[in-house]
This record gives structure tokens, sequence and C-alpha cells, in this order.
């Protein structure tokens, strides 16, 4: 059941659908060469900086994950929030990593590791962050799927055609204008999505209201939903994770550290990320409110563990009014349509930029540059497509995209941090790092499908996984780079 | 104190984005203008 109706709602996702590819594709006549297609030609001033950035890190899979930690956890869910926020704003602060990064005037992270450990690293680094990143970003597709299939009451069967169609909508613009265009509809995206979740958040307080939600989190969840210290529910390790992986992502994701690139200089690289680092608590809090909102709609037990996912979508199916149905949903396409964007772009970067380094050697025409960053987002759209078919989601989403992430901002996080500040380190410590960071979250995405060690797998837990990963890294980060011998000059 | 704490950070939330929003639609769409007016003017030249 559902209030989408198809002539209003559906008039003013068209009407948003048609404004915003028509912007991406009008500026793509700006693309002059491989610099503008991949960091906007360096131009990027502050508020069009947040905007981007904000909108590229709020998708649907991201609200639905959100979401969901809000219908499980209640106020607890807010805690990967709490720790991006801090972290970007530190980092942001003080220019730890991000000032030298942008100096050095780099496209990519691994073009920063070839002055300190070698050609062979930023190959290696350039494999690691394209493996974690279309891992992560493997599950995108199908959580907009389903929750446009949901909202908009079409039947399961259709799920398939429109992740398909959400793909090309975001391909055509992002193949034809690169960065350029992903900057424009990242603005237009950024407004849309922000008058939608905030018209949400209020239409729901307002019905439901504040206290009478905060009454059924007691009843339902009790004293942990605010505590993520309480009784173990949320727990220490989880935390650890989500303060580890906050710090790695905000030095080195690469559609953050994209934004950072793409500044016009670094003081406004960083006054991009103290402006932004509010918006990831946001990003957090408004998905977990509406999460405590279906618990409070629904109850506990007309979602099982694994379908708690679907009660926002489908508390927004039932709830909202015609109209403010169709504006939700141009808002979630807005948030997901500039994520996908933005995740295409940045691995194909690092694929031409840094993974095929060795075959065009930089000596390519801007012409046949162009025309492989290209190729390269219509492959990775073809990747994603066939992924998210493909791939069963098990357990919660966010902890897949903390452990798919963990792949490559483990060992990432960490020669970032070697090679501006560790003069010691060296190629042998970053191929260590690399080679644990990937093996470990790797291996327990494979041992929980196995059945003889998912038992062992699942007592272990994910966080642990995740957290002892990070210490791992670092470790073979030092040792390495200590046991190699000092006569071997290769800095 | 509990519900308190959460209560008062959700609306500095909701507070921070409704302003951010205004203020970024605004001024991000300036950033724009300069943005396609100089990319317009160096391709002129």
């Amino acid at each position: 059941m559902t209030n989408f109706n198809f002539l209003i709602d559906g008039g003013i996702v068209l009407l948003y659908l048609i404004g915003t590819i028509t912007a991406g594709l009008w500026v793509r006549r700006y693309v002059r060469n491989v610099n503008d297609f991949l960091v906007a030609g360096r131009s990027v001033d502050l508020y069009l900086g947040i905007a981007s950035l904000a909108a590229t890190e709020f998708g649907i899979a991201t609200c639905m994950a959100n979401a969901e930690l809000g219908f499980k956890y209640g106020f607890a869910g807010f805690t990967p929030g709490i720790a991006l926020a801090f972290a970007m704003f530190v980092v942001g602060y003080t220019g730890f990593c991000v000032k030298p990064l942008r100096d050095r005037q780099v496209i990519t992270l691994p073009e920063l590791f070839e002055d300190k450990f070698g050609t062979k690293v930023r190959w290696a680094s350039g494999v690691v962050i394209v493996l974690g990143g279309l891992l992560n970003m493997g599950v995108f597709l199908r959580q907009a799927g389903n929750f446009l299939t949901v909202v908009c009451g079409f039947d399961m069967g259709y799920l398939e055609i429109v992740m398909t169609l959400i793909l090309l909508g975001v391909a055509a613009y992002t193949i034809l204008g690169g960065m350029i265009s992903v900057f424009i509809t990242d603005y237009i995206q950024f407004v849309v999505m922000s008058i939608g979740l905030i018209a949400v958040v209020f239409l729901v307080v307002y019905q439901f209201g504040w206290m009478d939600m905060l009454s059924s989190l007691d009843r339902i969840r009790g004293p942990v939903a605010y505590n993520p210290f309480e009784n173990d529910t949320y727990g220490l390790d989880r935390i650890l994770l989500d303060v580890l992986l906050a710090f790695a992502s905000i030095l080195t994701w690469q559609t953050i550290i994209s934004r950072v690139l793409s500044a016009k200089d670094t003081k406004t690289a960083k006054h991009i990320f103290i402006g932004t680092s509010p918006f990831m608590l946001v990003r957090f809090a408004i998905p977990a409110i509406l999460g405590i909102a279906a618990l409070h709609y629904f109850g506990p037990d007309k979602f099982t563990d694994s379908e708690a996912i679907l009660a926002m979508p489908t508390m927004f199916a039932q709830l909202l009014p015609v109209g403010l149905i169709g504006i939700v949903v141009a808002a979630m396409l807005a948030a997901d349509m500039s994520t996908n964007s933005s995740y295409m772009i940045a691995w194909s970067s690092v694929i031409y930029n840094d993974i095929m380094k060795p075959i065009h050697k930089g000596l390519w025409s801007d012409a046949k540059g162009l025309r492989w960053n290209r190729i390269l987002i219509a492959l990775i759209g073809i990747f994603l497509l066939l992924y998210g078919l493909w791939y069963p989601l098990k357990g919660d989403l966010w902890v897949y995209l903390q452990v798919t992430g963990t792949i490559y901002l483990s060992s990432m996080s960490v020669l970032l941090i070697a090679a501006c500040y560790w003069k010691p380190s060296n190629n042998w410590g970053a191929i260590a790092a690399i080679a644990i960071g990937c093996i470990i979250p790797i291996s327990y995405l494979i041992l929980q499908e196995v059945p003889v060690t998912q038992e062992w797998i699942l007592a272990i837990g994910p966080y642990k996984f995740g957290a002892i990963t990070y210490f791992a890294a670092a470790l073979a980060m030092i040792i390495g780079s200590l046991i190699k011998p000092s006569t071997k000059e290769t800095n | 104190m509990e519900h308190w704490f959460w209560a008062i950070l959700s609306v500095l939330v909701l507070v921070w984005y409704c302003v951010v929003t205004i203020v970024v639609a605004f001024r991000g769409g300036n950033d724009i203008k300069k943005m396609l007016a100089k990319w317009k003017q160096e391709m002129e030249e």
C-alpha cells in the first residue's frame, strides 16, 4: 500500500529528473582536458564544495542504513555520525594530512604515495582503493531500487528495471561532463535533498509527537537506545571501529578527498571540511530519527532483523500525503544520483590515474584520456548493475559498508599518515600494510559465507575484525619499514 | 537526563541543517556563476 500518485508525485519526480540531467549535460561543454574531467579544473569554491561533499556522502543506501541503526539502536545509532563530525572538524581545523595532500596538487592518493614508496606501491594502492570502493558501492543500486520499489509501490519484479533506469540517468551526465557535471548536479541535488529531508522530519515529528516517539523507544528498546555503552548492545568494539573508520574515511575516502583536491586552494579545502563537519552528524541523525519514528509507527515485530532496513521506506509509503511523497522520492533520488555519480568518477579516476599509469605513462592526448575515462565510468556502471543484482546482503547494511570500506581505509590511512609524517617509512612497510589491510576484511566476507566457519566468524563479529585490521595494518607498516635493510634507499 | 541530551542534539542538528541549506543554496549558486564565468573567459582566450 502506498500513497504515491503517478500523476502528481510522478510529475514532481520527472520534473526533477529532467532539470538535473539537463543541467548536468549542459555544462559538459566546459570539459577541455582530463584535469577538468577529474577535478573540475581545481576551481571549486567553499559553498559549492560543501554542497557537493554533503550531497555525495548522503545516498539512499546511507539513509536506509542509518535509519536501520535508529530503528534497532535508537539514539545510540547517532554514534558513527558524532565520530565522523568530530573527525572531519579536527582534520579540517588542523589540516592534518589534507594540507600536504592538497599542496602537492595530486589527483589521487596513490599519486602521492609514488614519491615516498615507489611506483609498485602506487599501483597496488590503486588496486586496493578500487577493490574496496567498488565492493562498497556495489550494494547502493539495490538499496535505491528497494527504496523506490517500496515507496512508489512497484511490483518487486520491476526492481531490476528501476535499478537500471537510475544508473542510466546518472551515467549519462557523468560520462559526458565528468566532475564538472557532478559538481553542478550535486548542488541541485543538495538543495532538493535537503528540502525533502527537512520536510519529512518535521511532518513525522508533528504527526507522531516527539514525546510519544520517545515513550515507544523507552518501552521497546529501553536504556540502551540512549546510551551506546549500556549493556554492550551497541558495544565498545563497535564504537572503537566507528572512531577508527571516521578518521580513516575523512583522510582517505576518494570521494571525500576529491573535494579537497578540487578546491581552489588549501585554505578553501580546510574550510570545506570544517563547514561540512556538522553534516556528518546530520547524515546519521536525520535517518536515525526517521528510524525511531518507524519503530514507533510499526512496533518491533512487523519487521524481522534482516527486514528492518525496509521500515523507513514502508513508513514513507503509508504515511506521506500525495505531493510530499513525490518531493521525498525526488529528494532521495537526488541523494542517490549525487552519490553514484561522484563514486563512479572517483573510482574511474583511480583506475585511469594509477592502475593504468604503466600503460599510458601520462603521455596520452587529452582526447584519448577523456575517452578512456568515459569508458571506465561506463564499465563501472555495468559492474554496479551486475553486482547489485547478484550479491545477497546479510546483516546490517552499515556493517557491510564498514567492512568493505576497511579493505582500503585501514591500509591507505596508514600509508597517508606515514607518507606525510613518518620519515623512516618505506615500500616494505607500505606493501605489508596493504596486504594485511586487504586480507583480514576479505577473509571475513568469505568466511561468513562458508558454513563450517560461519559460527566462529559470527562469534567474533565484524567490529572486532574491522578494528583489528587498522591496528594490524599500522603494525605491519612499522615492522615492514624497520626490517628493510637500510643500505638500499628507495625513498 | 539522556532524553534531554538527545533532544537538544536533535534540535541543534535540524536548526543547523535548515540554516546551512539556505546559506549554501544562495552562496553555492554564486560559486557556480563565478566558476562558469571563469571557464567561459578561459575558453574565449
